[in-house]
């Protein structure tokens, strides 16, 4: 009877298997998308219904195969494949957009082979913190691969690294099963578009890579410590060098761990400290004497914000005006996931400082990721990155010990983990992707920034979004970018009069598709619609770019 | 290291009086409850330490030279590493853009940058256990994806130093410095798993 079970387990499985296989090629046989009407939900609306279909299949192989290594292996992959390869590939242009401005000042070292010495226009650049850039430019010089191709697939290689860098943080405390159920639960979280080409995205890999390290140090006892702590030193150098929020990120992870060792497994801390300080140190000596700007704005406006003539980003998050159903979709899918997620890791929470407190457990691996989770929490509510992506980034750094919390809390009740697992896979979607209409590296959006940066005179001014291609096109170019108030968070409506006042003193204009679908999102109207473009020059047009000058 | 576990190790040799260090971990196996290479690793390291005298005079079963050891099958990896440089070397000097079979040219310097370096450093830094059971510190997938990473790590300090140089970064400079530092790792490398291969002779 055990048998037979098994062979239909077997057949079920297989069935499902290649029922799901076929709506994978069914999907990326029958859709081609270039780019995408402002009236869609992203790229959410324009899959197909098989790819939906192939979802819901997924979820049913995660649950059928928890049981068995290749089964795993397949889901695993299928995951991966479902989330990130397929609209990857149905996408014609590069998605997303943001990986040609870090890529763009690469190009400048393949043309001189030098970066030193050259200005940074902005933090942006990365010139403060370079070893992307380098990197970026070894890896093209040495292959010549075509660029759209890099930055179409490396995000690819980067994201299927995390699910396994996360693999096998989890399996140190979990079994594989669940391990590789954790995995798929970051992937499935992993919404906010950080994987793009650049050094936020690589140096995340060190992150978690600094993670494993450490994890397999004080809870592998197996294994010899020398080695590995040489690896954990050059690639806390190499993060610093790279990309300042995930070296800074690193350091909390270390003092997580500082923090569980001294303290919950209240064993001798001393070298860990010693090493945890010797990285602050190195941190803000790095930061201090090579990105001096850098350092400076943040002072500035940690100053401003403790003297109250600044408020928090995070606080006015809710006053953000919703402009299109676009964007209410993609705004609702992205906080289901970070409730349901969130939710979850408080029940976890509760119950693992209830096991810690009562002793009867050994909760050392629970309390580092509870630990950690408290940290990142602190940055969310107190800290500021870029804009208003500092709660965003610390979630993506929560994500792990988010996941390994989230799913140890349901192990025991594998028919629900593997039900929210579907879900968060569901809302992955529009979470992810809902905001295509203006995330796509057109060509007509690419050919007109090129004409610009061929042709336009030295430090001019524009008017306009979606300028990232300028120094891509032209590494050398000079230019300032007005600041007209169409740039997110949006808190209120653009006043479309002062818009237009701004627009006649400037000296050209961009308007593109691209703009547009980014304005019916974020607003849901068109703020230029005002502008009499009628009586400017227009300077160039290739139909979806426009160039006007006053 | 355990004293208990030390003590059982020395009352053994003194009971049992083995011959050779391979013979010790055959009988200790069963009184220690431990895996062979665990407990190889123990005598070893007494036997660095000087710490049982009987052991400093027992002998490791016959010694390879390192040329012969390089024609073994552990060595392997070692020439795949150095033929994937030279490889590449020729791929990137011969290939350019406008030709049919750049795609050769992309694959293996797409390996030679995001691959090799690092798979060389870890294999240096961590060197391979030569055991039965063919155990490492660190599992494959996790030593793989730490190379990638630490590839990385290395190609943009080389970038770094190379932009401080009167070289400047370009495709030469590049390709030499890779391939010179990537075979430096790989040598120190088998080297060292040369050297483990000598004290784990009685397993190999």
């Amino acid at each position: 009877m055990g048998k037979l079970n098994l062979w239909s387990k077997t057949t079920v499985f297989n069935l499902i298997l290649a029922a799901n296989i076929f709506c994978l090629f069914y999907t990326v046989a029958t859709t081609s998308i270039w780019q995408i009407d402002p009236s869609e939900f992203g790229l959410a609306s324009l899959l197909p219904l098989p790819f939906y279909v192939g979802l819901f299949l997924l979820g049913c192989l995660w649950y059928i195969g928890l049981k068995k290594q290749f089964y795993l292996q397949a889901s695993f992959v299928l995951t991966i494949v479902y989330l990130f390869v397929v609209p990857t590939i149905v996408r014609g242009p590069v998605w997303i957009s943001n990986s040609y401005y870090p890529f763009g000042e690469s190009l400048i070292i393949n043309s001189t082979g030098h970066l030193r010495g050259l200005e940074s226009t902005t933090f942006i650049d990365y010139h403060y913190w370079p070893l992307f850039l380098y990197f970026s430019s070894a890896l093209t010089i040495i292959t010549d691969i075509p660029h759209e191709v890099l930055l179409k697939l490396f995000p690819l290689i980067s994201v299927s690294m995390y699910g396994l860098f996360t693999f096998l943080i989890l399996k140190i405390r979990l079994s594989t099963q669940y391990a590789a159920v954790g995995g798929a639960f970051f992937l499935s979280c992993l919404f906010i578009r950080q994987q793009y080409y650049g050094p936020q995205s690589i140096s995340y890999l060190f992150f978690l890579a600094i993670f494993l390290i450490a994890a397999i140090l004080f809870f592998d006892e197996k294994v010899k410590q020398r080695g590995l702590i040489g690896i954990l030193v050059i690639l806390f150098l190499i993060t610093t060098f790279m990309h300042p929020l995930s070296s800074f990120m690193s350091i909390i992870l270390l003092l997580a761990f500082f923090l569980t060792n001294r303290f919950v497994k209240k064993e001798s801390s001393i070298n860990l400290g010693i090493f945890l300080l010797i990285a602050a140190i190195a941190w803000l000596a790095y930061n201090n004497f090579v990105a001096e700007p850098f350092v400076n704005t943040a002072v500035e406006h940690f100053s401003e914000i403790i003297s109250g003539l600044r408020g928090l980003n995070l606080y006015g998050e809710s006053n953000r005006i919703v402009g299109s159903p676009a964007m209410r979709f993609n705004f609702m899918s992205s906080w289901a996931i970070v409730g349901l997620a969130g939710f979850i890791g408080l029940l976890s929470i509760i119950q693992n400082v209830r096991k810690f407190i009562t002793k009867r457990f050994n909760v050392n691996y629970e309390i580092l990721n509870v630990m950690l989770l408290i940290l990142l929490g602190l940055f969310a509510f107190l800290g500021e990155y870029g804009d208003s992506e500092g709660y965003q980034r610390a979630f993506m750094f929560g994500l792990v010990p988010l996941s390994f919390l989230c799913v140890s809390f349901l192990s025991r009740k594998p028919k629900v983990l593997i039900l929210i697992l579907a879900v968060l896979m569901f809302l992955n979607i529009p979470a992810q992707y809902g905001s295509d209409t203006f995330r796509l590296a057109t060509n007509s959006q690419l050919s007109g920034t090129k004409f610009i940066a061929d042709f336009a005179p030295d430090e001019v001014i524009l008017v306009g979004g979606f300028s990232i291609y300028l120094r891509y096109h032209n590494p050398f170019i000079n230019y300032t970018i007005l600041d007209v108030g169409l740039r997110p968070p949006f808190r209120e409506p653009p006043n479309a009069t002062a818009v237009a006042e701004a627009l006649i003193e400037e000296n050209y204009i961009m308007i593109s598709r691209i703009e547009d679908n980014y304005n019916m999102f974020y607003l849901g109207f068109d703020p230029y619609s005002e502008i009499p473009f009628k009586d400017f020059n227009r300077i160039y047009d290739n139909g979806d770019f426009i160039l006007y000058k006053p | 290291m355990n004293k208990k576990v030390e003590k059982i190790i020395i009352q053994t040799i003194d009971e049992e009086k083995p011959k050779t260090i391979h013979q010790l971990v055959e009988i200790l196996e069963p009184k220690l409850s431990m895996e062979k290479d665990e407990i190889m690793e123990i005598i070893l390291q007494l036997k660095r330490d000087g710490k049982v005298e009987y052991l400093n005079e027992m002998t490791l079963e016959e010694k390879q030279s390192f040329s012969s050891f390089l024609n073994t099958r552990a060595a392997r990896w070692y020439w795949i590493t150095l033929l994937l440089i030279a490889l590449t070397v020729v791929a990137v000097f011969t290939i350019n853009e406008q030709s049919i079979f750049v795609f050769i040219r992309i694959s293996l310097g797409f390996v030679f940058v995001v691959v090799i370096p690092g798979y060389s450093l870890i294999r240096a830094i961590l060197p391979k256990r030569f055991s039965k059971s063919g155990k490492t510190q660190i599992d494959q997938l996790t030593g793989f994806l730490l190379g990638i990473v630490l590839s990385i790590g290395i190609v943009s300090m080389v970038g770094l130093v190379l932009d401080y140089s009167d070289w400047g970064v370009n495709l030469n400079s590049l390709v030499f410095s890779l391939s010179i530092l990537t075979g430096a790792f790989a040598t120190i490398a088998i080297a060292q798993e040369y050297q483990r291969a000598n004290d784990f002779a009685s397993y190999s």
